[in-house]
């Protein structure tokens, strides 16, 4: 065959293969097509509680816009069972102090903080909040559970939630 | 017959050159898409350059990581993680992205130009191709603009541009000693 030719399938090949790669790659568009950037979502892996009633909340921005923050507005404590035994509303978690919010990434602008309405957490930081139940929690094994200011606590099957054992 | 096909080559070969004529309708916008993004980072809002501005596109590479592709989110994490590395990698990117868009414009060492453009697009498409809440965004903006530059890798762009004149001079290419290098 012609090098030319040659030369031309390969670059049609490569170039037409790498499109299709990245929608797969990025959407899954062959399979189940799935646009992470339309809701914001939060894993909380890594979430501690404490019999003291201090919680570790490690909170990770998973999904969503990434010009805007992802607005948390309700974070609670709850029995395998679901009753709530704590909650954070709105007002407490816009005026978290600085120094209890530690931001793994140290990047202006991508910085999660109080802003006196909510917790905002941006897209792909993952900080870890101090919080202070001002109660004694017993032994045992809780859901931890966030709350999007849109309502919902779960996006794409993520729930934004995470099971701690209380053992100290 | 060895004189009909002949005329037969030089009459593809005619056809081809005739091609040229219309590539430069993408050339130009393919090298702005790239060298205007130098601009806004300097002229427009130089912020985005300063570390300490909320503006900083350092933040960005960090908005790649939830749904990068597996092989590069430790090396974003890493990045994000060490800015006295991730402030030289970005003049550097910067860099790339306005020289080589410029000479895309410009049809200077298009071939060169067109490689270096798609492996731009297709790492940020790797990395950041997830994202856009209108349409699927910057995955098409990564997969026309990889294909394009990989398009002008193999055709090169010989009118209304610099090369036209290299390639009337040289038409190999760039000569480095007996290796005959084809930048246009």
């Amino acid at each position: 065959m012609d090098r030319s030719i040659i030369i031309a399938l390969l670059g049609f090949i490569i170039a037409t293969g790498v499109t299709m790669a990245l929608y797969q790659i990025n959407f899954q568009g062959f399979t189940h097509l799935t646009n992470y950037s339309k809701k914001p979502a939060y894993s909380l892996s890594g979430t501690r509680l404490f019999s003291n009633g201090t919680l570790f909340l490690q909170i990770d921005r998973v999904a969503g816009p990434d010009t805007y923050g992802g607005f948390i507005v309700l974070v609670q404590i709850l029995y395998p069972n679901g009753t709530v035994l704590y909650q954070w509303n709105a007002t407490q978690l816009g005026h978290i102090p600085s120094y209890d919010i530690i931001n793994e990434y140290p990047l202006p602008g991508h910085m999660a903080y109080s802003d006196g309405f909510a917790l905002v957490v941006p897209l792909g930081q993952n900080a870890t909040v101090i919080l202070h139940a001002p109660i004694r929690i017993p032994l045992g094994t809780y859901i931890v559970r966030v709350y999007d200011v849109d309502g919902s606590y779960e996006a794409y099957g993520i729930k934004f939630q995470t099971y701690v054992t209380v053992n100290q | 017959m060895v004189g009909t096909e002949n005329i037969m080559v030089k009459k593809q070969e005619m056809v081809m050159e005739d091609a040229q004529k219309y590539l430069p309708v993408l050339r130009v916008t393919l090298g702005w898409m790239y060298f205007s993004a130098f601009l806004r980072r300097t002229v427009n809002v130089p912020d985005k350059l300063n570390p300490h501005s909320s503006a900083y596109v350092g933040g960005k590479l960090l908005t790649f990581i939830p749904h990068a592709w597996q092989p590069i989110v430790g090396q974003l994490e890493w990045l994000v993680s060490h800015p006295s590395i991730l402030y030289p990698f970005l003049l550097l990117f910067t860099a790339v992205e306005a020289i080589f868009g410029l000479l895309m414009m410009l049809g200077f060492m298009t071939r060169l130009s067109g490689l270096v453009i798609a492996i731009l697009a297709w790492s940020i498409g790797a990395a950041g191709g997830w994202l856009g809440p209108t349409c699927v965004d910057e995955w098409q903006i990564a997969a026309v603009e990889g294909a394009a530059g990989l398009m002008f890798m193999l055709t090169g762009s010989r009118w209304l541009s610099i090369d036209q004149y290299l390639a009337r001079k040289w038409p190999r290419g760039l000569r480095i000693l007996n290796l005959y290098i084809p930048l246009w």
